[in-house]
Parts: C-alpha cells; sequence; structure tokens
C-alpha cells in the first residue's frame, strides 16, 4: 500500500498524544535527565521563588482571613509568614494589640511543580517553548501560592493565644475549603498541572498522512 | 480536548474529594494503604529480614526507624488521576478495563519501589529522604502515570467504533 509523505515528516518536534512507543520512553528518559537540571536549579533559587510565591499567598490571606496584614520572610530554609490580626479582630476578642502570629512554612511542596513542568516540556521539545514555559509557570505560581495560602490559613486556624482564645476561628465551609486546598497545593497542583499543561501544550503527535 | 479536560478535571475532583470523605478513608484509603504496607514489608523482607509491619507502618527492628505511609504516598492519587484520564478519553470500554488494569499494576509496582527506596534512604541520610520524599518521588510517579497512559492511547485501535459514528 502506497503512502504520501507528510509534508512535515514526524520528528523530534511533535507531540505526545499517539506518539510512537519509543518516542515515549525516550520523552520519559529526557525528562529524568532535564528533572536533573530543573530540579537543582529549583532547590539553589528556593528563596526568591518561595519568597514569590509567598508574597501572593500574603494577599490572598488578607483578603480571605481576619489577618490585617501578613508579611514573609525567609528563615531556617522555610518561609516565615508573620500575621497580624485586623483592628476589629483584636478589639472583638481583647487580643494584645501588638499580637503576631508567626508561622512558617515549608513552601517548597507548593512549589516542585515548577521544575517538574519545565522539565517535561523541554522534554517534549514544544514549539513556541518560551512562551508557553512562562505561561505555565505564571499558572503554576499562582496554584501554587493558593496552596500555601490554604496551608497558612489551617495553621492560622488552629491558633490559640494564651487566655484570648482563637484570632482566626474559620467556619465550617471555610474550613473545609482550605483543608481541601491544603491538599490539592500540594498533592495535586505541583504534580498533576504540569502533566496536563504539558500534554496540552505539546498537542497530538502528527500522523503522517496515509 | 475541551471535553476531555472538562471530563478529566470533574473526575479527578470528585474522585479525590470522595477519597477524603470518612467512608472512604475508612472503607477504602486505610485498607489500602495497610495492603500497600505489607508488599512493600514483603518486598523489602527478601533482602532485609528485620524489616516489620504494624498496619501502615514499617519499621526496622535494629536501630527503630520507621515510615508510616500517609495519604499521598499510597499511589492513590497517580491512579485517579490515570483512571480520570482513561475514562475521560473516547475509547471502547474494553480497552479502557485493560488500559486501568495495567495503569494501576504500573503505579503501583512503582510506588512499592518508591516506599522501599525510602525506607532506605531514611535509615541513610533525613534531608535525601525529605528531599526524595516530598518532592523527587511525587513527579516520578506522575511521570510513570502519563507515561502509561501515553503507551495506552498509542495502543487503541486506530478507528474504534465510537469515534467512527462520532
Amino acid at each position: 500500500m502506497a503512502s504520501t509523505p507528510s509534508p512535515e515528516p514526524a520528528g523530534p518536534r511533535d507531540g505526545l498524544i499517539g506518539a510512537a512507543p519509543r518516542d515515549i520512553l525516550l520523552f520519559a528518559a529526557r525528562t529524568l535527565a532535564w528533572a536533573i537540571v530543573f530540579f537543582g536549579a529549583w532547590y539553589v533559587a528556593a528563596k526568591p521563588i518561595s519568597l514569590a510565591n509567598s508574597w501572593i499567598a500574603a494577599r490572598a490571606l488578607e483578603a480571605t482571613t481576619p489577618a490585617g496584614s501578613v508579611r514573609v520572610a525567609w528563615r531556617n530554609d522555610r518561609t516565615l509568614f508573620e500575621i497580624r490580626p485586623d483592628a476589629s479582630t483584636i478589639y472583638r476578642d481583647r487580643l494584645p494589640a501588638d499580637l503576631s502570629v508567626d508561622m512558617e512554612v515549608n513552601t517548597l511542596k507548593q512549589t516542585y511543580g515548577v521544575p517538574f513542568f519545565l522539565a517535561l516540556l523541554a522534554a517534549a521539545r514544544a514549539r513556541r517553548i518560551v512562551a508557553k514555559a512562562t505561561a505555565g509557570v505564571a499558572i503554576l505560581m499562582v496554584l501554587a501560592a493558593i496552596g500555601i495560602a490554604c496551608e497558612v490559613a489551617v495553621g492560622f486556624g488552629m491558633t490559640q493565644v494564651a487566655g484570648a482564645g482563637q484570632p482566626f476561628a474559620p467556619g465550617a465551609t471555610a474550613g473545609t475549603l482550605f483543608a481541601l486546598g491544603l491538599q490539592l497545593g500540594t498533592l495535586i497542583f505541583p504534580c498533576v498541572v504540569p502533566v496536563v499543561l504539558c500534554v496540552a501544550f505539546a498537542g497530538p503527535a502528527r500522523v503522517p498522512a496515509a | 480536548m475541551t471535553r476531555f479536560a472538562l471530563v478529566f478535571a470533574g473526575i479527578v475532583l470528585a474522585l479525590f474529594a470522595a477519597q477524603l470523605t470518612p467512608p472512604a478513608q475508612a472503607w477504602v484509603v486505610g485498607p489500602w494503604t495497610d495492603a500497600v504496607a505489607h508488599v512493600a514489608t514483603w518486598v523489602a523482607r527478601a533482602f532485609d529480614p528485620d524489616v516489620t509491619v504494624v498496619g501502615a507502618t514499617l519499621y526496622s527492628q535494629p536501630n527503630g526507624f520507621a515510615v508510616t505511609i500517609l495519604a499521598g504516598c499510597n499511589g492513590l492519587e497517580a491512579m485517579i488521576v490515570l483512571l480520570a484520564a482513561i475514562l475521560a478519553y473516547p475509547a471502547p470500554w474494553k480497552h479502557r478495563l485493560a488500559g486501568l488494569a495495567g495503569g494501576v499494576l504500573a503505579v503501583q509496582l512503582l510506588n512499592i519501589v518508591r516506599i522501599v527506596s525510602l525506607f532506605y534512604i531514611g535509615q541513610w541520610n533525613l534531608a535525601v529522604f525529605e528531599w526524595a520524599h516530598l518532592y523527587a518521588w511525587q513527579a516520578l510517579i506522575m511521570l510513570d502515570a502519563l507515561i502509561v497512559w501515553l503507551l495506552w492511547l498509542r495502543l487503541l485501535p486506530r478507528n474504534p467504533p465510537a469515534l467512527a459514528t462520532a
């Protein structure tokens, strides 16, 4: 049976869906190789990446919890969240005016999706890789920030101030959403979303026309 | 592609939320996690007779080191993602079931390797254990699920009946 060659023959820049088993296994091998590079770079740059994500998370916390201000800093290879309850909470619950709740969070748990995604994308050899990498990293950074905010909110909700109770007691619905966000932020966003983005960005493999 | 993405996201979110409920934890997640721990112990005992298991916790008798398998370490999340990807893609049910069987096997085999490796990495170096546990193995398990799904797609008939009539 004769076949007409495709104008653009199948090659290394083809997508993932429908790719030949050999190309899929090569993609896996390339991902492992690129993962060494990107995970190493991510670990070296842990501080700026974590602080950038945590800054977004701090703004989310200010919008969704009774936190008047949330400051972030880097301490002991962790991100330190310094939460000051808002004025109305301090007045209502008779909290000390200078009360600050400090929480250390390992934000790498939420941000490892970034090097994983970059390794997958580099291994997939997608076209317009810079634009796709930028878009994917932006999405992952926002999702990581949501996960971080939920983890801090859960911790903030369990904080007890001696003699003054809880500065933040979320309702059942809000508490469930924060807990779900915490779970998604550590178990789903950093490992599933990179895969989904990579498959979407790489697209289907071109099959030579019959 | 849009339909696939919506169905995939819907199944992932529904199953992920469902496995967090108390009944699912009691009847599915807990027993599954215990079973994973027992299989991992059985594998480890092939070369290390000093490994014991209680519930979902593996112990090393000589040094007292122990690891407990929790949510995120039992392979269920990767299985949920793979199941959602297979169900969301239009394919004959016979192929879906074969893909699920092969996928569960592939994910859980690698997950056993993960648990056994982490058990010994933890006895060697806790910093490396944390790195491998929290970041490296999470990504590797999901890469495994992705490779299984891509291979499954490739093995599908080129013109399945459901697609030919669409």
